[in-house]
């Protein structure tokens, strides 16, 4: 049957093609390669190496559905391609140390053996990271297909101006990506404290405890997500204002300090860990692990001051 | 390398041409083989669903025809079709005019 591969052929190309131009396209496409192989046979091919030359030259059906289709097939185009990227990083750099930590700390408090703590949260912190880059992959392809927002502009129907142009060779202070993704890990974080009290986790004694003080629970805890939403609240405001102004820039450095410094002292008492997990070093005031907290917590808290105050300086200095 | 840059140059070229030829109706592999004597490269994966596409935008308007030995879709372009030819045909000229100029610069 000369037909045959043709018939595969159209077969295979519109398969991908919505119902509605499926029959026009089918009878298009077979009328043409049924001219390709006529014109072919007159030039003295034999009709299956013209039927089978046509169908060469048409290339892949795949590729040809995508033409007829008129619509991309990358999950990810250039327009939020860089957002996506960084988003990524951000995530990764932000959850992947949080859950290895918390994990490490459980099983340290479990089984009080330092190789099952720094090694054990390897697999976990895996998995971490094959959801975290599934999920960010997932809302960036949503983005591409329906969002509206090209990328770093904002989404607003107001025009493009020179007032909107990047300071110099900084970014802009805030980007979507980092406010979508503080966002989600402000709300990770607050399911997360709520979840450690219902899921708790076993000590050496056999008890079944929270990770957290429950000392925390009348005050402390209200008080950090309250922070968290004012914090997601001021990146979000902070888009708007594109740069960091001496307003924004002091209650962001507030909050930031408002975070920290309490969660620092609660460190060194040894009151953010339950004393109830029966661990002597980690119920201990003042010990190495609470340093170690707070080692990591003035760290944090210098990035994100010189980051602040650096974009207000850079600001400052190019306007005249 | 040059390839890749003839084709780069050539490719924004097929709807124009498409939409000139087919000012007399004419078939898909009629057409590809009309531009493919012209010099104008356009594979027959892409210049298929283009014209479909041109359908779509109204430039094209298109007709089964039954009466030859096998069912043929034929494609003429509109009145909105030639408008567009025409003023891509004068963006055509400036980009020649432009880069003549730039050319006899340089070369002065």
């Amino acid at each position: 049957m000369t037909t045959s591969l043709t018939d595969r052929y159209v077969a295979a190309t519109v398969r991908h093609v919505a119902g509605r131009h499926r029959q026009e396209i089918e009878r298009e496409l077979r009328s043409s390669i049924a001219d390709d192989v006529e014109a072919r046979v007159e030039l003295g091919e034999s009709p299956e190496d013209a039927e089978y030359a046509a169908l060469t030259e048409l290339g892949d059906p795949d590729h040809l559905a995508t033409r007829y289709a008129d619509r991309s097939t990358v999950l990810i185009g250039p327009g939020v391609y860089p957002g996506y990227k960084r988003a990524l990083g951000f995530a990764f750099l932000t959850i992947l140390p949080i859950t290895y930590l918390v994990n490490g700390i459980g099983r340290w408090v479990k089984h009080a053996n330092a190789g099952d703590a720094i090694f054990g949260p390897l697999g976990v912190a895996l998995t971490a990271a094959v959801y975290v880059f599934a999920g960010v992959t997932l809302l960036y392809v949503l983005v591409d297909r329906f969002g509206t927002d090209d990328g770093d502009h904002d989404s607003e129907d107001d025009k493009w101006t020179p007032a909107r142009l990047p300071f110099g060779d900084t970014r802009r202070s805030t980007t979507w990506a980092e406010v979508g993704a503080g966002a989600v890990l402000g709300v990770l974080l607050i399911v997360a404290l709520f979840v450690q009290r219902a899921m708790p986790v076993t000590t050496a004694g056999g008890a079944r405890v929270p990770i957290l003080d429950p000392g925390l629970d009348s005050f402390w805890i209200y008080y950090f997500i309250a922070l968290v939403v004012f914090g997601v609240g001021l990146a979000v405001l902070n888009l708007r204002l594109v740069k960091w102004t001496v307003p924004t820039a002091v209650l962001g450095s507030v909050l930031v300090l408002a975070a920290t410094v309490p969660l620092a002292v609660l460190f060194w008492q040894a009151k953010v860990l339950n004393p109830a997990l029966g661990n002597e070093t980690l119920a201990t005031q003042g010990s190495w692990v609470s340093w170690l907290a707070i080692a990591v917590l003035v760290l944090g808290t210098v990035a994100v001051l010189v980051k602040t105050w650096r974009h207000r300086t850079t600001e400052g200095g190019t306007t005249t | 390398m040059l390839d890749a840059h003839r084709q780069e140059l050539w490719r924004g070229s097929v709807v124009l041409a498409s939409l000139l030829a087919l000012q007399k109706p004419g078939y898909g592999y009629g057409l590809l083989d009309a531009l493919e004597r012209a010099g104008v490269p356009a594979p027959a994966n892409t210049l298929y669903p283009l014209l479909r596409r041109l359908e779509g935008q109204g430039l094209l308007t298109s007709e089964w025809d039954t009466s030859g030995s096998r069912p043929r879709k034929f494609y003429r372009t509109s009145r909105d079709g030639v408008r567009l030819a025409r003023a891509l045909q004068r963006e055509w000229r400036a980009i020649d005019a432009a880069l003549t100029q730039l050319d006899t610069e340089e070369g002065e």
